[in-house]
């Protein structure tokens, strides 16, 4: 329980630093998004200075970083120049898309990558572990934006099964039933669940190979099968069980590329979700909306990885070996 | 924790494992042809990269025995394209992962050497970078800036990316710090920084080398998604990213614009990634069965 | 190899000419070469030797737990309690593995499953063998514990490994394997991952368990000491062979094979004077580069020619001993031997 407070603790420390240098590093690169409009000669020094005063960027930095911190405390983001909207409520209304995504996308494939992991571990140095070591180390090492593209085109455009964007038909009637609904909700999820479960559940296999191989190395097993114990429940109860740890954790560490990729495969897809969303305060130089985005992003990394490490201790007793081992097998 | 032992004598040793393991040799092959490919690029390409060849009969022609990879919707002839944008997007990745790992090794070695409190706040800095997704630091970074010249891209890059590098440097130099022949150094009055070069690094060396082999391959993905976003490398100038982010809009009609640099694009980073792996399994070969 | 042995009248336990091999990159190597012996009930064997010598890998044969690329050759016969354990079908051999023989490894810490708690894995072995609720074998569990000396087993029961001490997880290791009241255990250097004292305790609760039961027990290890406190009988292993075999107290008192005589010399003994231990030079050959002739040869003080050209055979020399010596039949030379020695 301390450990697990001190680890909440190390999250939020770690989220003022993301804040702070988000903030300190986006106000010292040049640029302004009003540098356009004010050189507007229509424009007075008097109106500009309300503009600013308005939008929150007038005074220092100093000022401004104290008074942003300060609104941030208290669930406010600033104003979103390009939504003309508050952040938090641009983001409120993308957020929900992308943990749907990727909730599916994470169920799925851990479901996925573990089942082939462990049908490697059992079936080892025989044909079975050698076409899916082959395939998973390819998916592994695809460009996600890349695969999203080829996702898209075979899917939507060559073979015409999926629709090619967004997450529901805009022309759906409003009255349609909720089987319709349904069925058009699961055509336009198919596409970028399947370029996330291609991406994900392939390291996951991998780790999960290398973990029960690991394993079934162990002379606790040799001790099971002595005990007597039979050979599927040794293998579910004495190496599956225990290599469960480092596959969770695996799931921690790739948080932050999984976070990273949405922008990519939800602007591919154009999924309205988060990803998509940092893309187009990109192209709008919507800073607050883009310090909005980057601190969401980090505040849902830091939470995944506490909820990681937390479920990992509760699988395994000695989480100090669990990290050891996982470094070993990640590194 | 595995820490691998590199006496100057072992990298020989590296070397034959490596030639005789089949998967890095191909991937090896496979990179050594891609590299000379763009870098031959100007002598090989048929066009010149920039050239609108006939805007009015030759946007999206598909591949053709003049136009191997076809030609985009400036009637640019894609191949030429790719060379060129071949030898950006590699010089910008290799260049990126060198500064990686320039301030990941200082990094590391300052704060695996430090006292307990200056280590505590490195590390802690360190663990912000690596739960702050990358991708989005890289976009709020060069959204801010009104133009992102070629040099500036790859800084970011490089100073976005060393923190993986700097834990696996700190943690190394942490487990030998306490070595017998370490304390001795130091009994002797070696100077940290002497302690460091000579004693510490060499251990930290093979992790460091595989982990910035893969740091390419996923820098080459980096610079061609942000150059697809249209925050890269700036167009006219062709990467293998922009090059996609092009074609994408045309995909349904003209899939050959993405397709051909999509294709170079994941040659380079298999092979990349396959040759971290061999170079790993060189650096540490798997067990033997205990008998 | 043919066995001229005189066979015990109804063992609980019989290895005949049990061979494993390895296939490795250099070739087959055979780590285990014909190795023999019988256990009676009630009785215990010392399997004594040197690391590498392949007693380790003998236990193991037993209730064949020699993973791949290990292999038990055919030709090799093991019988516990009349029945050939190599010839068993999969489910009667789990039958016997954990109900009727049982065995203690060397290093606690890792042959106990990291994820479970003591008291867990021990209830395992019951649910597996006996039928029962969840409740009745984790009672019968915490029993067990108490029974091995440990203290408050209701809390130690509930704990992980990693919160136990060294000899505290053995202790759980002990009761894992005495639970089903085995007819035979099967002890791997069950004490020499401890603390000197702690051997000692556990050497004693292990032989006051066998003696309680009437169970017979394979006991293995490199120390001598633990042999003349715990076995009835001994058998010293060298190289893949069993190279001498006696009841206990005769082979304290006249070993036989120079191995054994160099066993002997290297080992402490309390009372004496502090005098120099003296060790065997060299070390035992790697499976694989066994010399043709005697494999102890190219370290025995007696060698000569014969020794080098012509594997000994092992020698019956009445009263259960044997010798895998040439002495045996050139007596002569160890005389001579020692003669020149003093010379």
């Amino acid at each position: 329980m301390r450990a697990l407070i001190h680890r909440i603790g190390q999250g939020f420390v770690v989220i003022a630093i993301v804040a702070t240098a988000t903030f300190v590093l986006i106000r010292l690169a040049p640029g302004d998004p009003f540098a356009g409009a004010l050189e507007n000669a229509h424009l007075t020094p008097a109106l500009r200075a309300q503009w600013r005063a308005a939008y929150g960027l007038d005074g220092n930095i100093g000022t401004q970083y104290v008074r942003w911190i300060w609104a941030l405390l208290h669930g406010d983001l600033g104003w979103s120049v390009s939504a003309n909207q508050p952040v938090a409520r641009v983001i409120a209304a993308a957020l929900p898309n992308t943990l749907w995504l990727m909730g599916i996308a994470l169920l799925l494939s851990f479901g996925i990558g573990m089942s082939l992991g462990a049908l490697q571990a059992a079936r080892r140095n025989r044909a079975t572990d050698h076409v899916i070591g082959a395939v998973t180390l390819f998916g592994a090492a695809l460009p996600d934006f890349w695969l999203a593209l080829v996702v898209l085109l075979t899917g939507a455009y060559w073979f015409r099964v999926f629709p090619v964007g967004l997450a529901s038909d805009p022309l759906l009637p409003v009255a349609a039933s909720l089987g319709t609904v349904l069925r058009d909700r699961l055509a336009h999820l198919a596409l970028p669940v399947l370029t996330l479960l291609i991406l994900i559940a392939a390291p996951v296999a991998r780790q999960q190979r290398a973990a029960l191989l690991d394993r079934l190395g162990s002379d606790w097993i040799r001790t099971a099968t002595a005990k007597g114990v039979g050979p599927w429940t040794v293998f579910r109860r004495h190496a599956w069980r225990t290599a469960l740890g480092p596959v969770v954790t695996l799931g921690g560490l790739a948080l932050p590329a999984l976070v990273g990729g949405s922008v990519f495969i939800e602007r591919v897809f154009a999924w309205p979700g988060m990803g998509a969303l940092a893309a187009t305060a990109i192209s709008t130089r919507d800073y607050h909306l883009v310090v909005g985005c980057v601190l969401v992003g980090s505040v849902m990394v830091v939470a995944g990885s506490i909820v990681a490490d937390v479920l990992s201790q509760l699988l395994d007793p000695r989480a100090m070996q669990i990290e050891s081992d996982v470094s070993r097998i990640t590194s | 924790m595995t820490s691998i032992a590199l006496a100057s004598g072992d990298w020989r040793v590296i070397a034959q494992r490596l030639r005789t393991d089949r998967r890095s040799l191909l991937a090896g092959a496979v990179l050594a042809a891609m590299i000379a490919l763009v870098l031959l690029g100007p002598l090989l390409s048929p066009y010149r990269p920039y050239e609108q060849l006939d805007i009015t009969h030759l946007v999206h022609a598909p591949p053709s025995a003049e136009h191997l990879l076809g030609t985009d919707s400036y009637s640019r002839d894609v191949l030429s394209r790719v060379l060129s944008g071949g030898r950006v997007s590699l010089a910008v990745a290799t260049s990126a992962v060198l500064i990686e790992v320039l301030v990941g090794v200082l990094w590391g070695l300052a704060s695996g050497l430090a006292g307990r409190g200056i280590d505590t706040l490195m590390m802690r800095i360190v663990d912000a970078g690596l739960s702050v997704p990358r991708v989005l630091l890289l976009l709020a970074l060069l959204a801010a800036m009104p133009s992102v010249p070629v040099w500036l891209l790859v800084l970011v890059l490089g100073l976005t990316g060393w923190f993986g590098t700097a834990r696996l440097v700190r943690g190394e130099v942490r487990t030998i710090r306490g070595a017998d022949y370490v304390l001795a150094a130091r009994a002797l009055g070696a100077t940290p920084a002497r302690l460091a070069l000579r004693h510490l690094l060499p251990h930290a060396l093979g992790p460091v080398l595989v982990a910035s082999t893969l740091a390419v391959g996923q820098v080459i993905v980096l610079e061609a998604g942000l150059s697809w976003l249209g925050i890269g490398v700036q167009p006219p100038q062709p990467s293998w990213g922009n090059i996609i982010g092009d074609g994408y809009e045309f995909i349904a009609s003209a899939p050959w614009v993405s397709l051909g640099p999509g294709f170079c694009l994941v040659l380079v980073v298999l092979a990349v990634s396959a040759l971290g792996d061999g170079l790993r399994d060189a650096l540490a070969p798997r067990q033997l069965p205990r008998t | 190899m043919t066995d001229t042995r005189t066979p015990m009248s109804d063992p609980l336990l019989s290895l005949r000419d049990v061979r494993v091999t390895f296939r490795t990159a250099d070739g087959l190597i055979t780590p285990v070469d014909g190795v023999s012996f019988d256990i009676a009930r009630g009785e215990t064997l010392a399997l004594v030797g040197e690391s590498g010598c392949g007693k380790s890998l003998t236990a193991l044969t037993i209730l064949r737990l020699i993973d791949a690329p290990g292999r038990i050759e055919p030709g090799s016969r093991i019988l516990f309690d009349g029945r050939d354990v190599l010839t068993l079908g999969d489910k009667e051999l789990r039958g016997i593995r954990g109900k009727q023989a049982a065995m203690i490894f060397q290093e606690p810490m890792t042959a106990l499953n990291p994820v479970y708690s003591a008291g867990e894995q021990i209830a395992e072995v019951v649910r597996t063998h006996a039928d029962g609720s969840r409740s009745a074998a984790w009672d019968r569990a915490v029993a067990m514990l108490g029974a091995v000396g440990i203290p408050s087993p209701e809390i130690r029961a509930k704990q992980f490994p990693h919160q136990l001490s060294g000899g505290m997880r053995q202790r759980v290791m002990i009761a894992m394997a005495l639970v089903m009241n085995p007819s035979l255990l099967i002890a791997d250097e069950p004490t020499t991952a401890l603390d000197v004292t702690i051997q000692a305790q556990l050497l004693d609760l292990l032989r006051e368990a066998q003696q309680a039961r009437g169970a017979s027990m394979l006991l293995i290890t490199h120390d001598l000491g633990v042999v003349a406190e715990s076995a009835q009988r001994v058998a010293v292993m060298y190289a893949g062979q069993i190279v001498e075999e006696a009841p206990v107290t005769t082979l304290f008192a006249a070993p036989q094979h120079p191995y054994t005589q160099g066993l002997m010399a290297a080992m402490p003994r309390a009372g004496t004077r502090r005098q120099r231990l003296t060790t065997i030079p060299g070390t035992v050959p790697p499976p694989g580069a066994w010399p043709t002739g005697c494999r102890f040869a190219d370290r025995c003080a007696y060698a000569w020619s014969r020794c080098t050209t012509e594997a000994p055979p092992l020698h019956q020399l009445g009263d259960g001993r044997s010798s895998r010596c040439h002495l045996v039949t050139e007596p002569e030379r160890r005389v001579a031997q020692i003669a020149g020695a003093m010379a």
